[in-house]
């Protein structure tokens, strides 16, 4: 993206979004950058200690690379939190330590090691709880245990409907519970960063930013992401209407039997609950025509999402992201 | 919002969900045009902020969800979803307003409560729409969406406005007045 350096955007942008994006021409993924290297730079003034939320799906590696060019030439001023439930794919494992490794990012990984060692699973716990215990508590108990008082997330709100409600710096309480009814007014491009002791925000730099955008991003500034987004024949079996990866015999339920199926990840998750879908989608344009001829939500392949009415809402209340 | 000249569709009070109000699908690329072709197309494109504003019950989630549906900003499962909701509060067979209010307090009340932003693109440009709260005490969710907005679409439901007396609506005249003197970034149309 030519005619403006990052420095100059992200300054224009500072004293007016809408105003400056307009006076430089920007379009809409070059103000969607600005708007996202200001805010990662706001909080990183603003709090003692940020951190950011790494899940190693391809918001996050949009996120890290405008957390990297946002304090360029300097490295990243915070490290990276990678909540693992240890039902991650391997291959998410694989890229995470090697693409972490190759910028110099500073990874912390936590584990709830006590819920992962008594057995918790979404089989017999249900996903709800499972979450709950793996991802949320774990999320949580690192925030608090490590001091953490700001944590970008890469949610976007064109993702969920209670996520289209959420605002840039979203307000968590000593408890890290979200209040929906309750958030703070935020004005302009004012983020309001006052908080008591144990109490945090959550910093969401892609609140903007759509499916579309995140792939054309992606494309445009040829960014490394997991090679399950790409299709090919894996082994699969069908679960309840999901194509469920299978890596090893252990995944199987009794009766199933694996088969080769070309399919690729629209988002990533926990193998159990993250189905793929059927796709020839081998590179960066045909995922990107996939994904505009396509008419269902991205999350939809998740389970967690669709356990009861509103299911989102009532986790990110809990402290989920 | 009996007639919005640059929204004709919404003329039509039917709320027929298949009604072919849209010519042509405006993000997607025509099948005879390259990737790059698309990329340079899409890359062009600017981005508009804007906001909704009115009293409570004139219809600004309504019509935000109606834009959504008829620019294909709506997915088939949050469609799906929003159609076997129990609620439905319209006359036809779809609550377009179901789309952005993403609370369960929302749905359950029939209110908007807090600020929801929504995304859809037409052939020129992307949009980010802010959906408003009209009621008095969510003024402060109301101000959060018109800040960032570099434009506000007005809704008045005619019969309410001109048609009973206005202590009937006390927070339209009132509520427009100091929309005007604190956001004078906003253009108004």
């Amino acid at each position: 993206m030519p005619e403006l350096s990052v420095a100059d955007r992200s300054t224009a942008v500072a004293s007016d979004f809408a105003t400056a994006a307009t006076a430089a021409r920007l379009n809409h993924l070059q103000t969607l950058e600005a708007e996202s290297i200001y805010i990662l730079r706001e909080a990183v003034a603003e709090f003692a200690h940020p951190v950011m939320l790494y899940s190693i799906g391809k918001d996050s590696s949009v996120m890290l690379r405008l957390a990297q060019k946002a304090f360029f030439p300097g490295a990243i001023p915070f490290p990276l939190l990678h909540i693992d439930t240890s039902y991650k794919f391997p291959e998410m494992i694989a890229f995470r330590d090697s693409y972490t490794r190759e910028i110099g990012a500073e990874l912390i990984v936590h584990r709830n090691e006590a819920a992962i060692a008594s057995g918790a699973n979404p089989f017999s716990l249900g996903t709800q709880k499972c979450c709950g215990l793996l991802k949320t508590k774990s999320l949580l108990d690192a925030l608090s245990q490590r001091g953490f008082n700001a944590a970008f997330g890469g949610a976007r709100r064109d993702e969920e409907k209670s996520r289209a409600k959420e605002r840039i710096y979203s307000f968590r309480d000593a408890h890290g519970q979200w209040d929906p009814k309750n958030q703070r007014p935020e004005l302009w491009n004012l983020f309001n960063s006052r908080i008591d002791k144990n109490e945090s925000i959550r910093v969401f730099p892609l609140s903007n930013w759509t499916e579309l955008d995140i792939w054309l991003y992606i494309h445009v500034e040829n960014i490394p992401i997991v090679p399950l987004y790409f299709a090919k024949e894996r082994p699969a079996v069908i679960r309840d209407g999901s194509i469920v990866l299978i890596h090893s015999k252990e995944e199987l339920l009794p009766g199933e039997e694996p088969k080769l199926i070309q399919c690729r990840m629209r988002s990533l998750g926990c193998v159990p609950c993250t189905g793929a879908i059927r796709s020839d989608a081998d590179t960066l344009p045909k995922i990107i025509a996939e994904m505009i001829s396509f008419r269902r939500s991205e999350r939809e392949n998740r389970a967690i999402d669709h356990d009861e009415e509103g299911s989102m809402e009532l986790k990110k209340r809990e402290g989920y992201f | 919002m009996s007639s919005l000249p640059f929204v004709p569709s919404l003329r039509v009070a039917s709320h027929e969900p298949s009604a072919p109000y849209v010519s042509s699908a405006p993000n997607v690329p025509s099948t005879n045009e390259s990737f790059e072709d698309f990329l340079q197309r899409d890359l062009a494109k600017d981005l508009l902020r804007f906001t909704t504003a009115g009293s409570v019950d004139d219809g600004k989630s309504t019509l935000i969800g109606r834009l959504l549906h008829d620019t294909k900003g709506v997915y088939e499962d949050q469609l799906a979803s929003v159609k076997k909701s129990r609620i439905n509060r319209s006359s036809g067979p779809i609550d377009f307003s179901l789309l952005t209010d993403g609370l369960r307090a929302e749905r359950e009340q029939g209110i908007t409560i807090d600020v929801a932003y929504r995304y859809f693109a037409t052939a020129r440009r992307k949009f980010i729409i802010a959906d408003t709260p009209g009621h008095e005490q969510y003024t402060r969710n109301m101000a959060t969406g018109a800040s960032t907005a570099s434009l506000a679409v007005i809704l008045v439901d005619a019969p309410k406005a001109f048609c009973r007396k206005r202590a009937a609506i006390p927070t339209s005249p009132r509520y427009l007045e100091s929309r005007i003197y604190w956001w004078p970034s906003t253009k108004w149309i």
